[in-house]
């Protein structure tokens, strides 16, 4: 294995490229066997309707050659981009606001600093297609504009779809249609997503929901990261991909299935921490090592370990915590 | 399987650096995006500049220890995205600083502006006499300054805040002004306890009723 992942992220110096290894090769065989599924159900059509066997396979993870046009389809993205031809080209060429362009290209050199191709001094630098797509998506959405997050969103997306125009329109399905008001001024919805996890927890892992209380240890500020940049940065590329694979498919319920199997997984770790500092440095601690590493029996355990998670039951508690946050002003 | 460690361990060049503090404070890191909050924060964990650090998003945190007048303090150092709208929520962290590090970046006459807003934010939200600690980050960029050393001195003395200019990127008083600011927390820590020890006990209830 490279210093350089396939991506263009560099491995950290600790990197234990030996387990990578042992993971890698089994996980290869797993990919073989996925590819030829995939090849067999698009058939060479490059179409697909949403149905119970394209959820099961999405959940298996999507091969890497058809994950872009996947996305592409089943977020609806596809169809947006179709019927709005050149409509990208024209917010880039539109009149600018000023102050969001500069929000921007404050980020630009602070967006992936450790992934060879978003250096200034690649070829091609994918710094101006990330520079394209925010500034496009600004303008396109502007109750949202910019939020910092977006910068690694948009860059996950360019480095997949290899594509400014797509990387716009799923921008678009996720923050648009997908996730429910995070990046707004007012991060209502991320706010109230952050209480949502805090009342799963509560019904599901209520010794750690106890913990948290008993210390005064706000969610906001172990999971906050979570929600916002999607796990980029937080558990690795691989297993990102896989997540959001489901994600496009199934929506924003699955960021809870992720926090909800990595909390209850490390339950008795957790457990441990006995002040403040310690249950902050644990939810750093437990999205690392082989449990997350190893990304297809972790996509497994999410859809098993937090029990069933019903789109209702979230819907009332996004609407409780929803209320709670606004009367608390 | 998930091993402990890392963040509580001793930081290089303090080797006295200790496990069980006698002090343990709250300190955050807020002010505008990109004025160097978190390359300070580098600085002083590995005593280098590192220019390739990524744009912080939501909160993040670590721990530095420290040695000062013979006393071990421990430094839970809470680092914020500085984007307007992320505001609200490192508010919520306010109230459970003991110390907030208000930082500017001298070569930025708006991030210096802006100040006035955060001071407006703690007020608001911080425990009454948390310190504060104003910070005129990148000293070493003196060809691009927009901001006057005395204009950060007259506001750090307008509204009784420490005032430091630094530089993450060369070192210049990163460590000298975490020093005199933990000394500023442990001044506030004892004011605190005296005057509890000071405060008059409420008054014992009788016990019984056919007294």
């Amino acid at each position: 294995f490279c210093r350089v992942d396939p991506y263009g992220f560099e491995r950290p110096e600790d990197f234990d490229y030996a387990s990578y290894e042992a993971f890698f090769s089994r996980y290869l065989v797993v990919l073989t066997r996925r590819a030829i599924k995939w090849s067999k159900l698009l058939k060479g059509n490059n179409r697909i309707q949403k149905s119970l066997k394209v959820k099961r396979y999405i959940r298996k993870g999507i091969p890497n050659e058809h994950r872009a046009l996947i996305w592409m389809i089943v977020s609806g993205a596809q169809t947006n981009m179709e019927q709005n031809p050149g409509y990208y080209h024209r917010l880039l060429e539109g009149e600018k606001n000023d102050k969001l362009l500069e929000a921007i290209k404050t980020d630009m050199n602070r967006t992936f600093p450790d992934n060879v191709k978003f250096r200034k001094t690649a070829d091609p630098c994918l710094q101006h297609a990330l520079y394209n797509v925010l500034v496009a998506y600004g303008h396109h959405n502007k109750a949202v504009g910019y939020c910092q997050g977006m910068n690694f969103i948009a860059g996950y997306l360019i480095l997949i779809t290899k594509n400014e125009e797509e990387s716009f329109w799923l921008l678009d399905a996720l923050i648009g249609r997908i996730l429910p008001d995070y990046y707004s001024p007012a991060m209502l919805g991320l706010k109230t997503d952050q209480e949502v996890l805090g009342e799963l927890v509560k019904m599901k892992v209520p010794a750690v929901a106890e913990l948290m209380e008993r210390h005064g240890v706000m969610w906001t500020l172990v999971v906050s990261r979570w929600f916002i940049c999607l796990f980029i940065d937080i558990l690795p590329v691989e297993t990102v991909l896989r997540i959001w694979d489901c994600l496009f498919y199934e929506g924003s319920k699955i960021i809870f299935r992720v926090a909800l199997t990595l909390i209850k997984q490390h339950q008795a770790f957790i457990l441990e921490a006995t002040n403040f500092p310690d249950i902050c440095d644990k939810f750093k601690q437990i999205t690392k090592g082989t449990f997350v590493t190893e990304c297809h029996s972790f996509m497994q355990k999410i859809f098993t370990d937090p029990g069933s998670l019903s789109m209702a039951t979230i819907n009332k508690l996004r609407e409780t915590c929803r209320e709670k946050l606004l009367s608390q002003g | 399987a998930v091993t402990a460690g890392g963040a509580g361990a001793a930081p290089r060049g303090c080797p006295n650096a200790p496990l069980d503090p006698d002090h343990l404070y709250n300190v955050l890191f807020v002010g505008d995006s990109h004025v160097g909050k978190t390359s300070f924060l580098y600085r002083l964990h590995a005593d280098t500049f590192n220019p390739h650090l990524a744009a912080t998003v939501g909160l993040d945190y670590q721990i530095k220890n420290l040695v000062v007048d013979n006393k071990r303090f421990a430094l839970r150092l809470w680092d914020s995205a500085g984007q307007e709208r992320y505001r609200s929520m490192t508010k919520q962290f306010f109230r459970k600083a003991d110390g907030v590090v208000l930082m500017y970046d001298i070569t930025s006459a708006y991030s210096f502006s802006d100040v006035r807003y955060w001071l407006s934010c703690i007020q608001e939200a911080a425990e009454d006499g948390v310190a504060i600690l104003l910070l005129g980050n990148k000293t070493d960029c003196a060809d691009e300054r927009q901001v006057p050393t005395k204009e950060g001195e007259c506001l750090a003395k307008e509204h009784q805040l420490m005032f430091y200019e630094c530089s993450a990127a060369s070192g210049h008083n990163v460590f000298e002004s975490m020093v005199s600011f933990i000394r500023l927390l442990k001044v506030r820590e004892d004011e605190l306890k005296s005057k509890a020890e000071e405060a008059p006990k409420p008054p014992q209830k009788k016990k019984g009723c056919c007294w």
